[in-house]
C-alpha cells in the first residue's frame, strides 16, 4: 500500500503536513459540569466532566490538590468491525493513564485541596489518532467545567511514512505504515511539552523533525480549540444580558 | 472539499463491514504543462511544444507497456485512477509505469483526478466501478481538452470499443492504439510494439491469410474454472495449488502442500496454458490415466495443432532430447525423476491463480518457414524461445525479413483457449545469432540480468578518482593503522576486484597473529543512498567467461575498494592470535588502513611456496598460512564437511576475437584451499560475533540439510558399482566419500564427488530472526553457523555484514532498514534469488562458449558414464566440463519409435546391445565424438557420439 504517493498526496488527499477536518463543540452534554465532543475527520470523541466537588471517602479527605480520575472507552461500533475492548485492554489502560498523566500536569489541582474531578472520555468513532483527540476533547470538556488550567493543552500524532514525515494518521496510516509515531501534547502559550509518547524505533537525527512537525500540528488544533473556547464564551457572556460597566 | 467514501468490503473471516475513508478534493492539483498558468512550474513535465497530448486508459497503460515505453511516446497524461487500478491487477506493470512517470528524461505526468475538484466523480446509480473508472479518465481528458488552447490537441488513447465511442460522444480525440501507432508515420515500429490483445487477434486473423481457418476456431484447451470455483474446489481438496515447474513447454511438475508426491502434468492440454513458474490449481487424473515410466514424454497424439495448423506443426517436435549442459547442476533433476520408473500421480491444469509471465520478455528467434512454403508478406509468426521450458508464441509482424535471422525479445499478452500458442508482441531486437555477445544479452535476460549503466544518482555517490587514504582516516580512532604489516592478496590473474587480503606475523610474545583484511566498502556505501538500493537490487557481480557485470561502480570496484598492491587502502580487519601448535587464542575486529605488498595470483602464490630459496617475509608468511590451513582443513574434515567437487573449466580466450582457444579444467591449488580456508575462518567468526550481539537481525548462510530422497540417484548408481553411500549424517557421507575408490581408477572418486554435489540444495542467506536455531545449520561446511562477510565488493550480502558487525563493535549504529523484518526479508529473498541468477548466468556463459569452441570443430574425448536409460548413456567429458546424452538408437527419420534394440538393467546400472556384442556400465570409460548440431530454430546443441575406444588418440587418455 503506498501511503504516499510520489505526487505527494496521501490516501485521503491531504499532503503530508495537512490536518484533517477539524471540527469541536463545547457545552454538548446538559447534565455534566463541563463537556465537549472532539473530531478530527472520521474520528469522534465525547468528553464530560463532573466536579470539582468534595471528595467522598476516607483516602482522599486529606488532600492537598484535586484528585483527578479519568475513565476512558472505545465503542463497540465505533469501528467498521464491531468489537467490544475490554476496561483492562492494554490499549483502553494505557490511554487512560496518559490523560490522566496530562491532565494533572495541566490542571491547577492545588487550587481545590479535597476535591475530586472525574472526567469520562467516550470514543464514538476511530479512524487514527484516537489519544490525541481524547486528549483534545478532554482538555476542552475540562475548560468548559471552568476548572483552572495552566495553558491551552492540544495534542496531536505525527509519524514517518516512507520516511517523510506526516501529520495527524488515520487509521489506515496507522496500520499500514511501517514507521514510527509520535504522540504529543503541548502548552501552546507555554511552549511546554506534556506528552511525548513514540511508537516503534526512530532514528535519533529523526525525532527533532517529527517533533517540530507535532509542534506545528498542536499549535494548529490550539488555535481552532481556542476559537471554540472564545466562542461559547462570547455566547455566554451575551446570555447573561448586556454587560455593564 | 470534503467527500465521504463508503463501500462495504469482506473481512478474512468472512464478514461484511461497511468502511468509510475521507476523500479530500483540492484545488491546487497541477495539471502539469505550462500551457496552464495554475499549473505549478515545479512539477510540469509536460512540453509546451508537443503536437499533442496523449491521456491512456487502464487497459493502455496495463497492456500497452512496451509501446508506451517507447521514445516516441511522450507527452503522455496518467490518471492517478489508472496507476491505481494498474497497481491493483499487475504490480509489475505498476513498477513500469511508475518508473516511466518517475523517469527525468520522458514526459510521462501524474495527474491526480480523483483528489482534483474538478474531475473527481461519483459513480451513478447502477454504473459499475469499471465504468465509473473509465468515466473518470474520460472526464480528466475532457478538463485537459477544455484547458488546453485549441492549438494543443489532447487525444484519448483506448483499445475498447465502447470506452472509444463515449469518448467520441463526448467529443474527444479518440482513438485506439493501433490507429494511433499507423497515425504516427514517423516511427513506423510502433506497430510492432503494440500489444496484441484478444480483439485485435481476433481481426488479425480473420485478415490473415496463414492463421484464417474462418471466425469458428476449434477450441484447443479447457476453459479455466472461475476463481470461486477453484477456490472452493481447493477447500474441498478436489484441486490442488502449486507453482508450476516445467522443464519443457508440454510437461510440468508441480509440488503441492495438499499432495505427499510431485504430481506431473503431461501434455499441451493437461498444462492448459500454464508456464514455467505460473501458481496453478491441479485436478489429479484418475489413476489408470497416469502413464507411468516416464523415460520418454509420449508425443501428445493426436497433437491438435498439427492437423490443424500447417505452420505450427514443427513445434510438436520442440522436445529434442539432446540436451547437453556443462555443469548442469539442478538441471539433471529432470533425468532423475523420468528414470525412476514407476508410476506418478498425474494431473491437469483447471485453473491459474497467478501469471508469471515475465514481464522483461522472453528471448527467441522467428521459426523459418519450412521448405517450399512462400510466407513472404506474412504479419502473423511464432517465435521459438530460447529457454525450452517456455512454449511458442504467435506474434504479429511487420519486418519478418529484417528479423529472420535476430534474436528478439517478446512479451506475451494473452492465450486465449482457442489458440495453440500464446498472444504476443515484439519488443526489440538483440542482435544476429549465433554471435557471441547477441547470445550473451540472451543470457543475461533469461536470467534477468541488469547490465543497464549506473545512474546518474548512483555516479553521485562515487567519491572521485583520484582517491586516497586521507589524513582523517587515519586520525580516526576507530580505524587502526596496519600499514606495517606484511599483507598481501592472493586471487584469480586478472583479478581487478580485489575484496580481500592476508597476513601472518609472530607476536613478540612467541604467539602468531594471522589477519583477514577485507575491503571496507561499507565506508563508501552507505544505507539509503541510491547506490545503496542499487547494489541491493543487482545483489552480486555476474562473472560471465569474457565480462564482468559490476555490482558496483567501476570506480569503487577496481580502485577505491579493490585492495590493491602498494597504495593504502580502507579495510575492516579480522586478526586472530595463535599459538605455534595453530591454537586460536584470541580474536578482535578493526577498521584498519593496509598497505598490501603485493597482488599474487595462486599460481605465483604457489611458486613462491613451494620455491624453497624464497626467504623473504612474504613467502614465509605465505608457507606459514599455507601450513596451518592445511591443518585446519583436516579438522574440518574430520568434523564432517563435505569435500565436494564440481567440474570447472577455464577457457583460453583469444584477446583478439574474444573467442575460446582452448578449454582445460580449472586447476584447484594449495593456494586456492588456503584462501578459502581463510576466509572461511572470518565467515564463521563473524557469523558468530554478529548473532550473538543482534539475536534477531544478524544476516546468516544456512544450507539446509538435504533429504535423503535427494540421494537416491547418487545411491542407485553407487550401488551398482559396489559401493555404498551413507548419508545419515554430513560426516557420515563425507566419509563414504572418502571411501569411494577404486583401484586403478583415480577418476572415480571425484565422479562421486560430483554426482554428490548434484544432490545438494542450495545454500540461503537468512535473517536469524526469520529460522529457527536449529536451521542455522550450514550443511555442507558441517559448521553450525556461517555467514558471508569476505566479498563486499561483489556481493550484497556481505555488504550488510559489514554493516551488523559494525554495529556489533558499536563503530557506527545499526542501520533502522535492519530492523525492519519485513523489509529485511525482502531485500535478502532477492539476494538469494539474484545469487542463483548470477551462478546461472555464469554456466549459461561457460555452455555458450563451449558451443563456440565445438564451432565447426569435432572432437574425440574421453569420457565416463554417470547414468544408464533405455536408449542411451549419459556421459560427462572431464576434459570440458560438459554432460550430456549419447543416442544408441537414433531417431528415426519419419519420427516413429525404433525397435527397442537394448536393454536396461536398472539395478546394475548397465545397458545391453541385444545382440550381445556392447554392454555399457555406470563409470565406464567411453570415447565420445562432440560436435554441433543445429535444430529447430536455430537451437544449437552439443551431439554426442559413441565411439570404440580404440579410436580415441593415446593423448586424450585419461588416467
Amino acid at each position: 500500500m503506498e501511503l504516499l504517493s510520489p505526487e505527494g498526496l496521501r490516501q485521503d488527499g491531504r499532503r503530508p503536513r495537512e490536518l484533517r477536518n477539524l471540527q469541536s463543540a463545547v457545552d454538548t452534554l446538559g447534565n455534566a459540569d463541563g463537556s465537549a465532543t472532539f473530531e478530527l475527520g472520521n474520528t469522534k470523541v465525547m468528553a464530560a466532566v463532573f466536579g470539582p466537588r468534595a471528595a467522598q471517602g476516607k483516602s482522599s479527605g486529606g488532600r492537598r490538590d484535586a484528585d483527578i480520575r479519568c475513565e476512558f472507552a472505545i465503542a463497540a461500533f465505533s469501528q467498521s468491525e464491531r468489537k467490544q475492548l475490554s476496561k483492562r485492554d492494554r490499549r483502553i489502560l494505557e490511554v487512560r493513564s496518559m490523560l490522566k498523566e496530562a491532565l494533572k500536569a495541566n490542571v491547577l489541582a492545588e487550587l481545590m485541596p479535597g476535591t475530586t474531578i472525574d472526567v469520562y472520555v467516550q470514543v464514538l468513532a476511530a479512524d487514527g489518532s484516537i489519544g490525541a483527540a481524547s486528549l483534545n476533547a478532554a482538555f476542552l470538556a475540562v475548560a468548559d467545567a471552568g476548572i483552572p488550567v495552566k495553558d491551552l493543552m492540544a495534542a496531536c500524532v505525527v509519524g514517518l511514512v516512507q520516511d517523510t514525515p506526516i501529520l495527524d494518521l488515520n487509521q489506515m496510516e496507522e496500520q499500514m505504515s511501517r514507521g514510527p509515531s509520535l504522540m504529543m501534547a503541548m502548552h501552546v502559550g507555554l511552549k511546554k511539552i506534556v506528552v511525548f509518547q513514540a511508537d516503534g524505533r526512530m532514528p535519533v537525527e529523526g525525532v527533532e523533525t517529527l517533533a517540530e512537525l507535532a509542534e506545528g500540528g498542536c499549535q494548529a488544533v490550539g488555535k481552532a480549540m481556542r476559537s471554540v473556547l472564545l466562542d461559547n464564551t462570547r455566547k455566554l457572556a451575551l446570555a447573561r444580558g448586556p454587560v455593564r460597566l | 472539499m470534503l467527500q465521504r467514501k463508503q463501500f462495504v468490503k469482506k473481512t478474512k473471516k468472512g464478514g461484511v463491514v461497511k468502511v468509510v475513508r475521507e476523500h479530500y478534493l483540492r484545488d491546487d492539483i497541477s495539471s502539469g504543462t505550462p500551457l496552464d498558468p495554475e499549473s505549478d512550474p515545479a512539477v510540469n513535465k509536460l512540453s509546451r511544444d508537443a503536437s499533442h497530448y496523449l491521456v491512456a486508459d487502464t487497459n493502455v497503460a496495463l497492456h500497452q507497456l512496451d509501446f508506451l515505453e517507447h521514445s516516441a511516446i511522450e507527452d503522455v497524461i496518467i490518471t492517478s485512477v489508472v496507476l491505481e487500478e494498474v497497481r491493483h491487477q499487475n504490480q509489475s506493470a505498476y513498477q513500469r509505469l511508475r518508473t516511466l512517470t518517475a523517469a527525468s528524461d520522458r514526459r510521462f505526468f501524474v495527474f491526480s483526478n480523483e483528489h482534483h475538484r474538478d474531475t473527481y466523480i461519483t459513480a451513478l446509480p447502477g454504473e459499475s466501478p469499471n465504468d465509473r473508472n473509465d468515466r473518470a479518465i474520460r472526464v480528466a481528458a475532457k478538463w485537459y481538452d477544455t484547458r488546453m488552447p485549441p492549438s494543443m490537441p489532447v487525444i484519448f488513447l483506448t483499445n475498447d470499443a465502447d470506452n472509444l465511442r463515449k469518448a467520441q460522444e463526448d467529443g474527444l480525440r479518440a482513438m485506439t492504439v493501433q490507429g494511433y501507432a499507423q497515425m504516427r508515420k514517423d516511427t513506423p515500429e510502433l506497430v510492432d510494439l503494440v500489444a496484441a490483445g484478444v480483439t485485435a487477434e481476433k481481426e488479425n486473423l480473420a485478415s490473415d491469410s496463414q492463421g484464417g481457418k474462418g471466425a469458428k476456431r476449434k477450441r484447443i484447451y479447457e476453459d479455466h474454472r472461475p476463481t470461486a470455483a477453484i477456490t472452493a474446489g481447493i477447500k474441498r481438496g478436489i484441486y490442488h495449488q502449486g507453482t508450476l515447474r516445467a522443464g519443457r513447454a508440454q510437461e510440468g511438475r508441480l509440488v503441492c502442500d495438499s499432495l505427499a508426491d510431485e504430481v506431473l502434468i503431461r501434455g499441451r492440454v493437461a498444462l492448459n496454458r500454464a508456464l514455467d513458474g505460473d501458481v496453478v490449481a491441479v485436478e489429479l487424473l484418475p489413476e489408470e490415466e497416469w502413464t507411468g515410466d516416464g523415460q520418454k514424454t509420449p508425443r501428445q497424439a493426436p497433437s491438435p495443432g498439427t492437423e490443424e495448423n500447417g505452420d505450427e506443426a514443427a513445434a510438436g517436435g520442440d522436445g529434442d532430447d539432446n540436451q547437453v549442459q556443462v555443469a548442469p547442476g539442478e538441471h539433471l533433476e529432470d533425468d532423475a525423476w523420468a528414470s525412476t520408473g514407476g508410476k506418478r500421480p498425474q494431473a491437469k491444469v483447471v485453473g491459474i491463480i497467478k501469471r508469471n509471465w515475465r514481464s522483461r520478455g522472453y528471448a527467441g528467434s522467428l521459426q523459418p518457414p519450412r521448405e517450399g512454403q512462400n510466407r513472404a508478406g506474412a504479419t502473423s509468426w511464432l517465435v521459438v524461445p530460447v529457454e525450452k521450458r517456455f512454449p511458442f508464441i504467435r506474434i504479429q509482424t511487420r519486418q519478418a525479413d529484417a528479423l529472420m535471422d535476430k534474436r528478439i525479445v517478446v512479451v506475451i499478452d494473452g492465450w486465449e483457449a482457442d489458440s495453440m500458442f500464446p498472444q504476443g508482441h515484439y519488443v526489440r531486437t538483440l542482435g544476429v545469432i549465433g554471435d557471441k555477445d547477441t547470445e550473451t544479452e540472451v543470457l543475461l535476460l533469461e536470467n534477468d540480468i541488469n547490465t543497464a549503466p549506473f545512474s546518474p544518482a548512483v555516479h553521485a555517490c562515487v567519491p572521485p578518482l583520484p582517491w586516497a587514504v586521507s589524513e582523517a582516516h587515519l586520525q580516526d580512532p576507530r580505524r587502526e593503522d596496519l600499514r606495517g604489516l606484511p599483507i598481501c592478496s592472493v586471487d584469480p590473474p586478472g583479478c581487478k576486484d580485489i575484496d580481500d587480503a592476508l597476513h601472518i606475523r609472530d607476536l613478540p610474545n612467541g604467539n602468531m597473529e594471522l589477519g583477514v583484511h577485507i575491503a571496507d566498502v561499507t565506508n563508501f556505501l552507505l544505507p539509503g543512498t541510491a547506490m545503496d538500493d542499487e547494489a541491493a537490487r543487482r545483489g552480486t557481480t555476474v562473472y560471465l567467461v569474457q565480462r564482468r557485470i559490476d555490482m558496483l561502480p567501476k570506480p569503487l570496484t577496481e580502485d577505491i575498494c579493490s585492495l590493491r598492491a602498494n597504495v593504502d587502502r580502507l579495510a575492516f580487519s579480522v586478526l586472530w592470535e595463535l599459538t605455534l601448535d595453530g591454537e586460536l587464542v584470541g580474536c578482535r575486529f578493526t577498521k584498519s588502513v593496509i598497505r598490501s605488498r603485493a597482488a599474487f595470483t595462486y599460481a605465483e602464490a604457489q611458486a613462491r611456496i613451494d620455491d624453497a630459496r624464497m626467504t623473504d617475509e612474504l613467502s614465509e608468511g605465505l608457507r606459514k598460512m599455507n601450513a596451518y590451513a592445511k591443518k585446519r582443513r583436516a579438522a574440518r574434515a574430520a568434523a564432517g564437511a563435505l569435500q565436494l567437487a564440481s567440474p570447472e573449466v577455464k577457457f583460453e580466450i583469444d584477446t583478439e576475437t574474444q573467442n575460446p582457444m582452448d578449454v582445460a579444467m580449472y586447476q584447484i591449488r594449495d593456494t586456492n584451499q588456503m584462501v578459502e580456508e581463510m576466509m572461511l575462518m572470518a565467515n564463521v567468526t563473524v557469523a558468530e560475533v554478529t548473532l550473538r550481539a543482534f539475536p534477531a537481525c544478524a544476516l546468516l548462510r544456512r544450507h539446509p540439510v538435504p533429504a535423503p530422497r535427494q540421494f537416491e540417484p547418487l545411491q542407485q548408481v553407487a550401488a551398482a558399482t559396489g559401493v555404498s553411500i551413507d548419508v545419515s549424517s554430513s560426516k557420515a557421507l563425507s566419509d563414504s566419500l572418502d571411501g569411494a575408490v577404486r583401484m586403478g581408477d583415480a577418476y572415480f572418486n571425484t565422479l562421486i564427488r560430483i554426482l554428490a554435489t548434484r544432490c545438494m540444495t542450495q545454500a540461503l542467506y537468512f535473517n536469524s530472526g526469520q529460522h529457527a536455531e536449529s536451521e542455522y545449520v550450514h550443511y555442507g561446511l558441517a559448521a553450525p553457523l556461517y555467514t558471508h562477510f569476505t566479498s563486499p565488493i561483489r556481493r550484497y550480502a556481505d555488504v550488510l555484514v559489514h554493516r551488523v558487525l559494525a554495529a556489533t563493535l558499536d563503530l557506527a549504529p545499526l542501520p533502522p532498514s535492519m530492523r525492519d523484518a519485513a523489509g529485511l526479508k525482502a531485500v535478502v529473498d532477492n539476494l538469494n534469488v539474484r545469487h542463483r541468477n548470477a551462478q546461472m548466468a555464469g554456466r549459461a556463459s561457460v555452455e555458450l562458449h563451449t558451443l563456440i569452441f565445438f564451432h565447426e570443430r569435432i572432437v574425440l574425448a574421453d569420457a565416463r558414464i554417470t547414468k544408464v536409460r533405455s536408449k542411451g548413456v549419459i556421459v560427462f567429458i572431464p576434459k570440458y566440463g560438459i554432460e550430456g546424452t549419447i543416442h544408441l538408437t537414433p531417431k528415426a527419420e519419419d519420427g516413429s519409435e525404433p525397435p527397442a534394440e537394448y536393454t536396461m538393467d536398472e539395478q546394475k546400472q548397465t545397458i545391453r546391445h541385444c545382440d550381445g556384442q556392447l554392454a555399457l556400465t555406470v563409470f565406464d570409460k567411453v570415447a565420445v565424438k562432440i560436435q554441433i548440431v543445429t535444430g529447430v530454430a536455430h537451437r544449437r546443441s552439443l551431439s554426442l557420439e559413441w565411439m570404440s575406444r580404440d579410436e580415441l588418440p593415446e593423448s586424450e587418455h585419461m588416467e
